[in-house]
């Protein structure tokens, strides 16, 4: 084992193998506050990526309705309860948030690493602490979720299927989880390959399985805290979310050249997701970079949080907290920094409002924003605080420099004539 | 084959989900769905018909436990609070039938 950092818990922590970062990661936030749980992502990355023979059940993008569903089921709650069978009581934050290396405090428990040096499976030692869920919980991915079921248009009150099933409405609070490998710093599913068929690109920290190398054992699947390994059984490898590497590149054709933003995100309907290359220092945590998006939203806001740090991967996939949800979950879900992240998203201020425009804007991977400053719009107050709302223009550049989006707080809604409603 | 008889075999059943908690949140709910949708530029009756309509069942639920007039009172607050021109006329009894279970 060797001695990393974790900025996400303010400490150092093991790791089987010593760290190496990337030059840029790839990582991403999602506005948990607008995901209308579509599918639309998860379509997208289906109809890409895992269409063939023996990928039926692959969804390497996913969106569970919460608390009730999961992918495989129930991934979330058993991997909480394992580390708690290993360290009762002791799961536990403390300490004040600090800079850029310790932004939600210091993490007192033990991460799915740790926690493995003294639980010992039934097929022996682990590297991470992990589980290899059953094919039953692969299955039914959509299992728990809401329901609808509605009438059809003109014919109010009458069941639309009724030859479908009508299972009971949650009555109380839920959100849509939308999730995709989150590309670690420090991947489970990497530590725990016996054959080293793991690797995480030094150009942009994409995590790929090499498919010349694996030969099926799915360690990686046990490890992965997050199960976003897949068993593949008409090719006897395991399978994941390649980050839509060819596009991050910059070789989809649509981009003209410059890195794109991966298939999930750019089909976002509900414009939650905002993807991009983020700029590593040599220790693991985030090169100020006070104009990227995502350096703004995750280190300066403070709004988007990663998703279970307490793992300890250090996941790249980072999230605006829903707001409705009582924060004990959302503090379980996202760490420390919830309460904080709420309150400032509550209540934006505006440079925070502008920089939430560029979400779902351009399919082309914001690297910088500008913020050109327009006229008080008013003065109000809300929720006892006071509110001012600027019409501001924010202006994102793609990786060259090109200017690839230019928008408005208070942007102008066009729509489209019945007539036209499907023409391009 | 629709069927009405449990059966603890097989993967699609439902399974009875423990709530963490019985927190009521629907008002903040309704708070946050109406500043989301108001900044995308959906006006107020736009937005009443979202907490109507059962597909949408975050909102639609909110209108089924707490009444319409609940939704419509936040809406206009909000619409209020942030400046914006409120469309909605003053809240009317819900129908039966606009409220499928
Ligand atoms: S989310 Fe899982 S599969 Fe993806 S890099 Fe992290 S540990 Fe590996
Ligand atoms: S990044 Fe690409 S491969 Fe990964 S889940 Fe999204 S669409 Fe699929
Ligand atoms: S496409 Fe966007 S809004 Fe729809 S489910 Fe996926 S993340 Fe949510």
């Amino acid at each position: 084992m060797s001695k990393v950092y974790n900025w996400q818990l303010g400490r150092e922590m093991e790791y089987p193998y010593d760290a190496a970062f990337p030059d840029r990661q790839f990582a991403f936030v999602f506005n948990l506050n607008r995901c209308i749980g579509c599918q639309s992502c998860t379509m997208a990355c289906k109809s890409t990526w895992t269409f063939s023979k023996g990928q039926e059940h692959m969804w390497w993008n996913n969106v569970e309705t919460k608390p009730y569903g999961g992918y495989p089921h129930h991934w979330d709650v058993k991997l909480l309860s394992l580390l708690e069978q290993s360290n009762p009581g002791g799961q536990t934050w403390n300490g004040q948030p600090a800079d850029v290396k310790a932004p939600y405090g210091q993490f007192k428990g033990r991460t799915v690493f740790e926690a493995a040096t003294t639980h010992i499976s039934p097929e022996g030692a682990q590297r991470a602490l992990g589980y290899l869920p059953t094919d039953e919980e692969w299955a039914s991915p959509n299992r728990f979720e809401d329901n609808p079921s509605g009438s059809e248009k003109g014919h109010r009150g009458q069941l639309a299927f009724s030859s479908g099933a009508n299972t009971p409405q949650h009555k109380t609070w839920f959100f849509y989880l939308a999730r995709l490998c989150n590309h670690c710093s420090y991947p489970a599913c990497l530590a725990a390959c016996p054959r080293n068929a793991i690797y995480k690109r030094p150009e942009d920290g994409i995590v790929l399985v090499d498919q010349e190398r694996c030969r099926g054992y799915r360690k990686c699947m046990e490890a992965c805290p997050y199960k976003k390994t897949l068993y593949r059984g008409t090719t006897r490898t395991s399978e994941k979310c390649i980050g839509c590497f060819p596009r991050v590149e910059g070789r989809d054709p649509d981009g003209g050249g410059i890195p794109m933003q991966t298939r999930c995100m750019a089909a976002c309907v509900g414009h939650i997701r905002l993807q991009g290359l983020v700029q590593m220092n040599a220790d693991g945590s985030w090169k100020e970079d006070r104009q990227h998006p995502l350096y703004y939203l995750v280190h300066v806001a403070k709004v988007a949080l990663p998703l279970y740090p307490q793992f300890g991967t250090e996941p790249n996939g980072y999230y605006i907290p829903p707001r409705w949800v009582p924060r004990p979950y959302l503090r379980q879900m996202f760490g420390p920094g919830v309460d904080a992240a709420v309150e400032r998203y509550s209540n934006p201020d505006r440079e925070l409002l502008a920089v939430l425009q560029l979400f779902g804007k351009d399919a082309r991977m914001c690297f910088r924003y500008e913020i050109k400053e327009g006229p008080k719009v008013f003065e109000n107050s809300i929720r006892g605080r006071k509110f001012e709302l600027f019409d501001d223009t924010v202006i994102g550049y793609g990786a060259d420099g090109t200017k690839i989006i230019e928008t408005k707080v208070e942007e102008p809604l066009h729509v489209r004539p019945s007539q036209h409603a499907n023409s391009i | 084959m629709p069927k009405n008889e449990s059966d603890p075999e097989d993967p699609l059943e439902l399974n009875g989900v423990a709530l963490l908690t019985n927190e009521d949140t629907h008002g903040e709910m309704v708070v946050c769905f109406t500043e989301e949708f108001m900044r995308l530029g959906y006006n107020a009756s736009k937005i009443l018909a979202l907490f109507r309509d059962p597909f949408y069942i975050g909102p639609s639920m909110v209108t089924q436990e707490k009444g319409e007039a609940f939704v419509h009172d936040i809406i206009s607050e909000t619409f209020k609070a942030w400046n914006r021109e409120c469309d909605l006329t003053p809240p009317q009894q819900p129908q039966a039938e606009d409220l499928v279970p």
